[in-house]
């Protein structure tokens, strides 16, 4: 699967593309429109990651062009500048989702992994990782052909987990994405480790594995 | 006093000065010049006199004189060396019928050899109208000529003075904040032009320096958001890393300060455009699903400290006209304040109506109610606030035309948005 990041930054850029590899995704890199031009035209993408604010320009041209060439490309903007008419301006442009920066690099990683698995679409919408089966439509989780019976937010941390399989998801990032995007987040993650508790209960009584292993109190990990 | 008044008013006093000094003085200066040309005439006369007094011969020559001359009258004097004198003199007058001032010159002559008095009368009476006629047209003049200053200076000074009164006007009601620009009157008076073009440049030197401060803000925090994005992403990648026990706490230790940075910076961003007027759309809001919805996005924090939210809106279904965007962020920073910094399993309270909202929480009094919007002023230091909540609440509420109120009672700590300011009648102490 790959991925395009057109971002001025080098370093962020850098940081993105050794996030997302580990999930072996094949990113590629521009720094300015006119390069991110070339590689959209001669490449099909499954998602792309825009920033807005280019050396050349606006990022907003570019999905422009992508939709004048008629590409079906996922999109994500990535900005600086969190203003809400940007992001109704990018979205309405076609535009699939909107990361104010900073972010942190597993938000970003489950935003990626949900576009393309929307991409990849093809009647059924399922991850499957072992004996864990999530159907992402009708927002269930099967264990062995069993439901587990999940709550909203156990349901969307073991998304976010699975998303980012294999790498530490710090706790913060965990506390930003069950709050939402607009939420204030308090630096107490109780919250957190009653749900992280309930989940790991939850899937082991259905006679799950336990993939999901604590780092130190720095965050988790989906084994698998 | 005003300009206007101030001018006329020394005018008026000079006039009046010049008025009651000056008529006397007139009086007295035609008076005399009158005078002196009445003896001048009394002089002449005698000399008339000296020059016909040889044809008189006989005593009757005398009477007849007399008789033909009633102003000449010629007594004997006892001795030739008395002394000329004039003077002013009443004495009744038959062609008046009354006491009449005369100027009377007194003077000997020697008519035939033989010593007279000759006593020379004027009558003063048709100068001293005269005199009364001039001082009194002259004093009417005067009269006429201060009226007539008083009313053009009036008239002159309003005309000249308007567009110094239009600039005043307009200054007044300028907002360096709000309006774009100011439109002064361009007056033909090079002063007032000149005053005109001098606040013009002011004002857009200082909306310039209000501009570019404003524009430092945002843009210093848009700066700040790509390293700091560098950061966490490095974080995030260092975390991926094998580690010791001992790195993941300094890990888990810098993650949280760029957290709090993050959160610092996206406060003062929004500060800057709350600021900057960039939020200016109005809808119809409703109070019930905005709390709803904004309760919920606490639903975590709250369950954490095991807290009971209770809001009603007791009358009426509450229909707010404001920009959404602001209002969600002013109720969710007095609700995430509330939910910081009471005490874990007590109850807040949120009352709403059509005019205001009241959001209550218990806790101990503060030290420093005073200051309990400024920025960056946290009772307790240790808590994670960025300092910025309460500021920006109520900077959002300056913003919308709102008032933000802060009361204490009965334990509780109680914000109340007014949204009608001017109904507001019970705001104890803000």
């Amino acid at each position: 699967m790959k991925v395009l990041i057109i971002e001025d930054e080098k370093e962020l850029a850098r940081s993105i593309v050794q996030y997302l590899r580990q999930e072996s995704y094949v990113c590629e890199v521009a720094h300015t429109i006119k390069e991110a031009n070339e590689k959209i035209l001669l490449f099909d993408y499954d998602c792309i990651l825009v920033d807005i604010s280019l050396p050349d320009g606006n990022g907003l041209s570019i999905i422009k062009t992508l939709k004048e060439a008629n590409k079906l490309d996922g999109v994500i903007i990535i900005s600086a500048k969190n203003s809400i008419d940007d992001r109704v301006l990018g979205l309405n442009l076609g535009a699939d989702d909107y990361l104010p920066k900073p972010f942190h690099l597993s938000e970003l990683g489950a935003r990626v992994s949900a576009i393309i698995r929307r991409k990849r679409f093809d009647g059924k919408n399922e991850i499957k990782t072992h004996e864990i089966t999530i159907d992402l439509l009708a927002k269930t989780t099967h264990v062995n052909g069993n439901v587990v019976d999940l709550t909203r937010k156990e349901y969307d941390l073991l998304l976010f987990l699975i998303s980012n399989k294999n790498r530490v998801v710090s706790k913060n990032a965990i506390a930003e994405h069950l709050s939402g995007d607009d939420a204030e987040v308090f630096d107490n993650f109780d919250f957190i480790y009653a749900h992280m508790k309930n989940l790991k209960k939850k899937l082991t009584e259905a006679g799950c594995e336990d993939y999901i292993k604590t780092v130190y109190g720095l965050g988790y990990k989906f084994e698998a | 006093m005003k300009l206007l008044r101030r001018t006329i008013q020394n005018y008026v006093l000079f006039s009046a000065l010049l008025f009651a000094l000056c008529t006397p003085v007139f009086y007295v200066a035609i008076q005399r010049l009158f005078v002196h040309e009445m003896d001048g005439v009394l002089l002449a006369h005698k000399k008339d006199f000296i020059k016909s007094s040889e044809y008189l011969k006989t005593e009757d020559d005398l009477v007849l004189y007399h008789m033909m001359n009633k102003e000449f009258i010629l007594t004997p004097s006892p001795s030739s060396n008395i002394k000329d004198s004039i003077f002013t003199a009443e004495d009744y007058d038959s062609l008046h019928e009354g006491i009449i001032p005369f100027r009377t010159y007194v003077s000997s002559v020697s008519i035939q050899n033989k010593p007279y008095l000759l006593t020379i009368r004027e009558s003063m009476v048709s100068s001293r109208d005269l005199v009364a006629a001039i001082v009194g047209i002259q004093a009417g003049l005067l009269v006429f000529l201060f009226l007539g200053l008083v009313l053009i200076n009036r008239k002159l000074t309003r005309i000249v003075w308007d567009p110094f009164y239009t600039i005043l006007d307009r200054l007044k009601r300028y907002q360096i904040d709000k309006d774009a620009s100011i439109d002064l009157p361009l007056s033909s008076t090079s002063e007032f032009r000149d005053l005109s073009s001098t606040i013009s440049q002011l004002i857009s030197n200082n909306k310039k320096a209000y501009q570019s401060q404003k524009e430092f803000t945002e843009n210093a925090s848009h700066e700040i958001q790509t390293p700091l994005a560098l950061l966490n992403g490095k974080l995030d990648l260092l975390m991926q890393t094998d580690l010791t026990e001992q790195q993941a706490e300094l890990i888990s230790n810098i993650y949280s300060s760029t957290l709090r940075i993050s959160r610092l910076n996206k406060n003062l961003l929004l500060l800057a455009k709350i600021e900057n007027n960039q939020f200016q759309t109005e809808e119809e809001i409703d109070g019930d699903s905005t709390l709803t919805n904004l309760i919920a996005q606490f639903e975590e924090s709250i369950q954490a400290k095991n807290l009971h939210v209770k809001y009603s809106f007791p009358n009426e279904k509450v229909l707010i006209k404001s920009n959404k965007t602001l209002l969600e962020i002013l109720l969710s920073n007095l609700i995430s304040n509330a939910i910081r910094y009471t005490p874990a399993n007590s109850t807040i309270t949120i009352t709403g109506t059509q005019n205001h909202f009241e959001i209550r929480n218990q806790g101990e009094p503060l030290k420093r109610p005073e200051v309990v919007f400024e920025r960056f002023t946290r009772e307790d230091t240790n808590s994670n606030g960025t300092g910025l909540g309460l500021a920006i609440a109520k900077k959002i509420v300056e913003q919308l035309g709102y008032t933000l109120h802060y009361r204490y009672e009965e334990g509780q700590h109680i914000f109340k948005i007014s949204f009608d300011p001017s109904s507001v009648t019970n705001s104890a102490n803000s």
